[in-house]
């Protein structure tokens, strides 16, 4: 059985070309996916958690799912993070959650973009859906970003080599640079490629910022770039027609964090005074951007909130699952679709280990082997449906072509059954 | 279950009840004839007045848009908490409130049914993810159709036949009630980081003009019998002067045959904004009476006000450049959100201040429009929110509609400009209660073609509001009162059910979202089909099976039957 | 010290995060010819990591794109053994430009169940 025009559930790009072949109930070929999405697909019954487990021990669904309304019911600050990996519903029960118990709600942008969001607070920021990338661009510059490790087909697909619209001859018709610490693959694909001293882009940002103005100045190199190419680069972005920049983790996580975004929107707000230009976080996950969005629609805010009081708090920094976890805040932990225990720095992961962690996931990883209560769920996108919004915002719908094994939910269903037993226990 | 209210005071101007003490009956979620009161659920409406459940034809409740508002302003959501309840949840307000609170707010106000002013169709299924979470209400929403690819493709080539059927498509794929337009032409060559000027001005990559695709657009919408004319938000908003453009505008859509059954071809939105004289915004006063002459003397024209509120708003509109030119005026921090192929969005804040010339202007204008144009069921309330300001301001909108005083108070406090620049303190026309139930729910019912929304005839919805508020005793000076009576119902009857009581939601059922299935012959849409596969293929970046909207989005929904099915 | 996600990573730990191929593609460190030259790093040593918040030793091996003095640690379990939690009040730990040693050395890589173990225990 074909399947065509799937969505694949892996990062940002959010392809929706993939072509899954089908074979009793297996998924025997994936074609148009990228290696990393290959793997996915292929590799997504493999490794399996076996059966929902509290302490280790295998249990019935029932019983998990009382054992986790039972921490949560009894928790004064529970943590519920995750959510990137899954889709808009689940996210939405879980919304529900942190409030009904009064705890705080945290994603993974809060280590991704969760900066570009600060920034856009602050500054706000001249995006576009990625069409327009592809039909008009012919100035890309990639900061801080490397598609070909993370994004593998956004340069295909949208970025550098799509023929559009208004750029008939694809690639040949961009011009590229890269502004990056090292030559990384993607810079060796692009026509310049400037190299930057670390945590250095704020200053380069803003001389880029200087020079669109029209302002002198006077230095050699800012950044370690030398100035000659830093006029050039910024000649560059006032004769194209439509520039866009695309930033990653490399301005997100070095030292200016916020502040590196806020210095490049403001750069892109002043060339709009001069052409058309836009910039586009590389969003991460799936459906980062769809946790952000929903979260956003039902509290008003992105990541970070706090219920305790009743009604949504915002404070990144202080309710951001790091530094709830830094200070030792948490008495509880419901994790969704994500790995804390496995991507949040050893003092942060730490604290895991001292609360009860309910995790929901499909494999085991560093944070189900730190947890109290483990439920395996389907993969959303190949076993469940649901809405993922891909990094430039547009929603699309995710297929489910696989029954997920017998006895095995999605994480909406579990989260479901978690609210009404929340529910419940309270009368 | 039958519910009766009783004895209360009825304006329900389709109807022709015009303050009448009336019973009212409602079962099984209609209304229904007067019936036996035996194990029915009595309301006693004595000393009230009950009006149908307000319909609100434009706002910003839902999408990207407004989510980037939401999302923006922090600072505005810590002005406005809200507490979860036992039977409501928590959340925000204020000017990009979140979505249950939304549907919580309308419905206090009496409100049951809001339409989303602009959907952007990429981002419908967006919208739709919303929309569902914005209960009580019923809602709907307008896809952008004024700098959609097609759109101008059609028009260059002059084939009505292709943009009716691409009209129908669209209004299907992304379950959208109306065709709206949004600076026609302007937002395309924004793409590029220009704009258009006037109405003969160029759309640059398509060498057509902001009138072409408004006229072909009007005359595709009146054919197909869409039950909407088309939403129009006119190009140069924001300029003064502009009340040129917006009266020729108008003009320009006099020729086109409106669909059997109503005179209007177009409604005009939030027409303050584009009902500017002077040359600058140091010299800019009202165009009102222009606007309002002209639409006093043809009857194919309805528009909304757009009213100013002195606060500090979000403004959001789909007018790409017209926010690029508000963040260079004000220094405000910017969102531009531009939409592949179809449509753009800006969003900044903004505060509208009482000592601010063009500001208090402003408010006059929209007030002067209000009191200048005769006929009622022509013109309709509204504060394009969050543009003008929040909607939770409408009962202070109602006050100085309904009371010269309320308006005279005010103008106190202002900035002279309003004074010597419009003519409101001219005015003294105030808006009776029959008056308020037209431009807040009989007129904007009837505009949108919702037949069964607006008023309270037999086999209208059971969408009933009743306000603590004795019409027959209260006098303009009481404005205060109004502001009160209007914030906060004593009922608010959804589908039958009481959702709202003494100001507080009870209940929170979800409402139906209403959307237009236009038909067309099969040879066009066939003809259609063939383009769009094979240009969404060239130039989309999702392909054309994943782009309609799916069922699963609307769980509760109404499907209103145009063009040839119906 | 940079971190940063790669193909390999994304291939690993969609096998899943205990497979063989996910502890390869994050218990290293990518370095420059110039510094392998400098510390004289053989093949049969491995490498110790140490920033001022802790160390762990990993594999290595050589990319060109990097300049001496830059390392590159894919990011995971190995990498959060050195970063710091405090994030400056920005919920966002810095991950990049960090100040970090190297030094060739015979300690063993630790499989991942000692990391968790290690976590688990507080220290």
């Amino acid at each position: 059985m074909q399947y065509t025009d799937i969505v694949c559930p892996f990062c940002g790009c959010l392809c929706d070309d993939l072509e899954v072949t089908i074979k009793d109930g297996h998924i025997e070929s994936v074609k148009n996916a990228c290696t990393i999405s290959q793997s996915k697909f292929m590799n997504h019954h493999e490794n399996r958690i076996n059966a929902p487990s509290i302490n280790g021990k295998e249990t019935e669904l029932e019983k998990t799912v009382e054992k986790a309304v039972e921490i949560l019911a009894s928790a004064r600050r529970p943590l519920i993070y995750g959510l990137s990996s899954t889709e808009c519903g689940a996210i939405s029960k879980a919304v529900e959650i942190a409030e009904f118990t009064g705890g705080v709600l945290d994603n993974t942008s809060s280590v991704c973009h969760g900066p570009t969001i600060l920034a856009l607070q602050q500054v706000g920021e001249s995006k576009t859906t990625l069409g327009e990338v592809k039909n008009r661009a012919d100035l890309v510059v990639f900061w801080g970003s490397n598609p070909t490790e993370a994004h593998l087909r956004h340069i295909v697909r949208y970025s550098v080599t799509p023929k559009g619209m208004y750029v008939q001859e694809g690639k040949k018709d961009r011009k590229i640079f890269v502004v990056d610490v090292r030559e990384t693959r993607t810079a060796k694909m692009a026509d310049k490629f400037l190299k930057i001293d670390h945590n250095k882009d704020f200053e380069l940002l803003l001389a880029l910022r200087a020079l669109i103005r029209g302002e002198e100045l006077k230095a050699s190199q800012i950044a370690g770039v030398p100035i000659k190419e830093i006029k050039t680069l910024a000649e560059e972005m006032m004769k194209a027609k439509f520039g866009v920049v695309f930033f990653g983790l490399g301005l997100t996580q070095s030292d200016g964090r916020h502040m590196n975004i806020d210095a490049a929107v403001g750069l892109v707000s002043e060339l709009n005074r001069k052409t058309k230009f836009v910039l586009t976080p590389m969003r991460g996950h799936y459906n980062v951007a769809g946790a952000n969005t929903v979260t956003t629609w039902q509290t008003g805010y992105p990541y970070a909130v706090d219920f305790s009081t009743g009604y949504p708090r915002y404070n990144p920094g202080e309710f951001t699952a790091i530094d709830v976890l830094n200070r030792g805040e948490a008495d509880a932990a419901l994790i969704i679709a994500s790995d804390p225990g496995a991507t949040f720095p050893k003092d942060a992961a730490k604290h895991l280990a001292q609360i009860p962690v309910i995790t929901l996931d499909q494999k085991t990883t560093p944070t189900t082997m730190l947890s109290e209560v483990v439920i395996p769920v389907a993969t959303a996108g190949i076993e469940a449906e649901g809405t993922a919004y891909r990094m430039d915002g547009v929603p699309l719908k995710l297929s489910k072509f696989i029954d997920a094994r017998e006895g095995v939910c999605s994480d909406r269903e579990v989260l479901d059954m978690i609210i009404a037993g929340l529910k419940e226990a309270k009368q | 279950m039958t519910l009766v209210i009783k004895n209360g005071y009825v304006y329900d101007p389709l109807k022709g009840i015009n303050g009448e003490q009336k019973d009212i009956f409602i079962k099984e979620g209609k209304i229904v004839e007067e019936t036996s009161e035996k194990d029915a659920k009595i309301i006693d409406a004595e000393g009230k007045t009950v009006m149908p459940g307000g319909v609100d034809l434009h706002s910003h409740i839902a999408g990207s848009k407004i989510n980037i508002g939401r999302l923006l302003r922090p600072e505005d959501h810590r002005k406005d908490v809200v507490k979860r309840g036992k039977n409501t949840r928590g959340g925000v307000g204020y000017s990009c409130p979140s979505t249950f609170i939304t549907g919580y707010r309308y419905a206090e106000m009496g409100y049951t049914s809001v339409m989303e002013a602009a959907m952007p169709p990429i981002g419908a299924r967006h919208v739709h993810e919303e929309l569902n979470d914005t209960p009580i209400i019923d809602k709907a929403a307008f896809t952008l159709f004024g700098n959609n690819y097609f759109t101008l493709k059609y028009v260059k080539e002059g084939d009505i036949e292709k943009l009716k059927a691409f009209i129908a498509w669209l209004l299907k794929a992304t379950r959208g009630y109306a065709v709206k337009i949004v600076n026609a032409g302007g937002v395309e060559n924004w793409k590029w980081g220009h704009n258009v000027s006037g109405l003969d001005g160029k759309v640059e990559d398509y060498d057509i003009t902001p009138r072409q695709i408004i006229k072909m657009l009007a005359q595709a919408n009146e054919e197909l019998g869409l039950p909407h004319t088309i939403h129009l938000h006119c190009n140069n908003l924001g300029m003064p002067g502009n009340y040129k453009i917006t009266r020729e505008t108008m003009d320009t859509l006099k020729e086109i045959k409106p669909k059997k059954g109503r005179s209007a071809t177009v409604h005009v939105v939030h027409c303050q904004f584009n009902a500017l004289a002077g040359d600058n915004w140091m010299n800019v006063k009202s165009g009102a009476p222009y606007i309002a002459k002209y639409v006093n003397n043809h009857d194919h024209v309805t528009l909304d006000l757009g009213q100013v509120i002195f606060t500090d708003t979000t403004t959001m509109t789909g007018d790409g450049p017209w926010q690029f030119a508000l963040w260079n005026m004000t220094g405000n921090k910017w969102v531009n959100s531009d939409v592949e192929m179809e449509a753009g969005a800006g969003v900044v804040p903004y505060t509208f201040k009482k000592n601010n010339p063009a500001n208090s202007v402003q408010w006059g204008i929209g007030l002067e429009l209000a009191l200048s144009v005769k006929d009622p069921w022509k013109i309709y309330m509204t504060t394009d929110h969050p543009n003008g300001g929040p909607f939770i301001y409408y009962p202070q909108v109602i006050a100085w509609l309904m009371s010269r005083q309320a308006r005279t108070d005010t103008m106190r406090e202002l900035n002279r400009a309003c004074l010597k620049r419009t003519g409101l303190s001219n005015l003294y026309r105030e808006y009776s209660f029959n008056d308020i139930a037209i431009v807040t729910r009989a007129g904007t019912a009837k505009a949108l073609g919702l037949t069964e929304k607006g008023h309270l005839g037999v086999g209208a919805d059971g969408d009933v509001a009743i306000y603590d508020i004795d019409p027959t005793s209260w006098r303009p000076s009481q404005y205060d009162k109004l502001i009160k009576t209007f914030a906060k119902t004593s009922y608010t009857i959804k589908n039958g059910e009481i959702v709202v009581k003494d100001g507080e939601v009870v209940s929170a059922p979800m409402g139906t979202t209403h959307w237009v299935d236009a038909k067309m012959p099969q040879e066009i849409e066939e003809e259609l089909m063939k383009d769009l596969e094979r240009d969404f293929k060239q130039y989309y970046t999702v392909s054309l099976k994943n782009y309609p909207v799916e069922d699963e989005y609307l769980p509760i929904q109404k499907i209103h039957k145009a063009g040839g099915g119906q | 010290m940079i971190s940063g996600r790669t193909a390999k990573q994304g291939i690993g730990l969609e096998i899943g995060k205990l497979s063989k191929s996910y502890a390869e593609s994050v218990n290293h460190v990518q370095l420059s010819t110039d510094d392998v030259k400098e510390l004289a790093l053989e093949k049969t040593h491995n490498l110790r990591i140490s920033t001022e918040h802790g160390s762990v030793t990993v594999n290595w091996i050589i990319d060109k794109g990097l300049s001496a003095g830059m390392v590159f640690f894919p990011y995971g379990p190995w990498a959060n053994q050195v970063f710091s939690s405090n994030t400056d009040s920005t919920g966002m730990p810095i991950m990049k430009g960090i100040p970090a040693t190297i030094i060739p050395t015979d300690d063993k890589v630790q499989e991942l169940n000692e990391i968790i173990e290690k976590i688990r225990s507080g220290a």
